[in-house]
């Protein structure tokens, strides 16, 4: 069944769009939260909780590309159950690790104060993103938006996972200094 | 948490981007050395299957040959084999004829012995007596070759040992060769199975080159 037709069944409330949903994108959102929490129960969840959180926000919205708006649906609230229930402690999940990645790109100018807006912050990034080539572009995302493990995307592009370890860190770099000419300080 | 605020930044970029990483996905490479180690697994299959066809199209074929000089008048036995020259003898009938003997294993082990008798010679009555020296025993097939004693040597004769067990036949062809006065039998090829309805084989004619 194609989106359009999925996001119909919404928009009919018809509960075929969660058979439907759950039969095209299941296994998607499962891997997503499972890369987040890394526990089947707490993953199985959390997809339950984006069929939920898709059947209230359709309607009113319209999803143009639906396995984005599952997946940032799903991470969401996978994000939120970790932070939620410290599943972090549990000392398993990509979370960790990507969490103390991202913390050296963010400068560690004096103005450290002043929180920055999370749409701001985006918008820089997209536009970091949008200025790269596609694969290192699709490699940062599936680092940081999917938490795909290092071995994992050096294993899908073919490509040795300690050249996918320094190709992220030149990216970090980049967008930390992309971050510091927007004046975006913690 | 400083990197946390960054992540939740993540979320909220286009959907364009996100599903562009997802739709580009692409599948795994092989790992370093997979390749590799699949074309070795792939060349030993092949190898095993090309060394099986050949096994089945050209079976390893062993007989007997029989020479005079066996213990208590019996004939001497020696194993004969592809590439592998052997002595063997003229034996007499008790009709006069001089022949050599070979025998193979039958495909019953049970089964009476089975005769068979090529002929180079023009005048052979097709008709056999016992030969001196030879008991023919069960589950073994046993061939007579009555050479043209007119001709010089070497003598070569070919006939097709049925083995009704794989449905198959091959012609195995003998050379036999002399040194002086001594007689030497030499496998010289076994051709490719010739595939043969079961029951048909025990009728197969042993080759008779000189037969009408």
């Amino acid at each position: 069944m194609d989106d359009s037709a999925i996001i119909n069944l919404y928009w009919q409330r018809s509960e075929a769009a969660i058979a439907a949903t759950s039969g095209k994108y299941g296994r998607y959102c499962y891997s997503i939260a499972y890369r987040i929490l890394r526990n089947d129960q707490d993953a199985e969840e959390c997809v339950n909780d984006t069929y939920l959180g898709a059947w209230k926000s359709i309607p009113p919205n319209r999803p143009a590309c639906l396995s984005a708006f599952l997946g940032k649906i799903t991470r969401n609230a996978a994000l939120n159950r970790c932070k939620r229930e410290a599943v972090e402690k549990r000392g398993s999940g990509e979370i960790k690790l990507v969490l103390s990645e991202l913390e050296d790109c963010i400068p560690g100018a004096a103005g450290m104060e002043q929180w920055i807006e999370s749409k701001a912050l985006t918008a820089v990034l997209e536009q970091f993103l949008y200025g790269q080539p596609p694969m290192r572009r699709n490699i940062f995302i599936r680092r940081y938006w999917f938490m795909d493990s290092v071995g994992d995307i050096a294993a899908a592009y073919g490509i040795s996972a300690s050249k996918t370890a320094s190709l992220l860190f030149r990216m970090r770099k980049c967008l930390k200094k992309d971050l510091e000419k927007e004046g975006i300080a913690f | 948490m400083k990197g946390e605020d960054l992540l939740l930044a993540m979320g909220g970029i286009d959907d364009a981007l996100i599903a562009g990483a997802y739709a580009r996905r692409p599948r795994r490479s092989p790992r370093p050395g997979t390749v590799r180690r699949v074309l070795t697994a792939a060349c030993l299959c092949l190898t095993a299957v090309l060394v099986l066809a050949v096994c089945q199209l050209f079976p390893s074929f062993a007989m007997t040959a029989y020479a005079a000089g066996g213990e208590q008048g019996a004939a001497a036995c020696t194993l004969l084999t592809a590439g592998n020259r052997v002595p063997v003898s003229l034996f007499q009938t008790k009709s006069g004829d001089s022949v050599f003997v070979f025998s193979f294993p039958a495909d019953d082990p049970e089964a009476q012995a089975w005769t068979g008798v090529v002929y180079d010679r023009p005048d052979f009555s097709g008709c056999l007596e016992s030969v001196a020296g030879i008991s023919e025993e069960k589950g073994r097939c046993y061939l007579y070759y009555v050479p043209d004693l007119n001709r010089e040597p070497p003598y070569r004769f070919t006939f097709y040992p049925p083995q009704e067990s794989v449905g198959s036949v091959a012609a195995v062809s003998v050379t036999i060769t002399e040194a002086a006065g001594a007689y030497a039998a030499e496998l010289t090829s076994v051709s490719r199975r010739i595939p043969i309805r079961k029951g048909l084989s025990l009728q197969l004619p042993i080759d008779a080159p000189g037969s009408p």
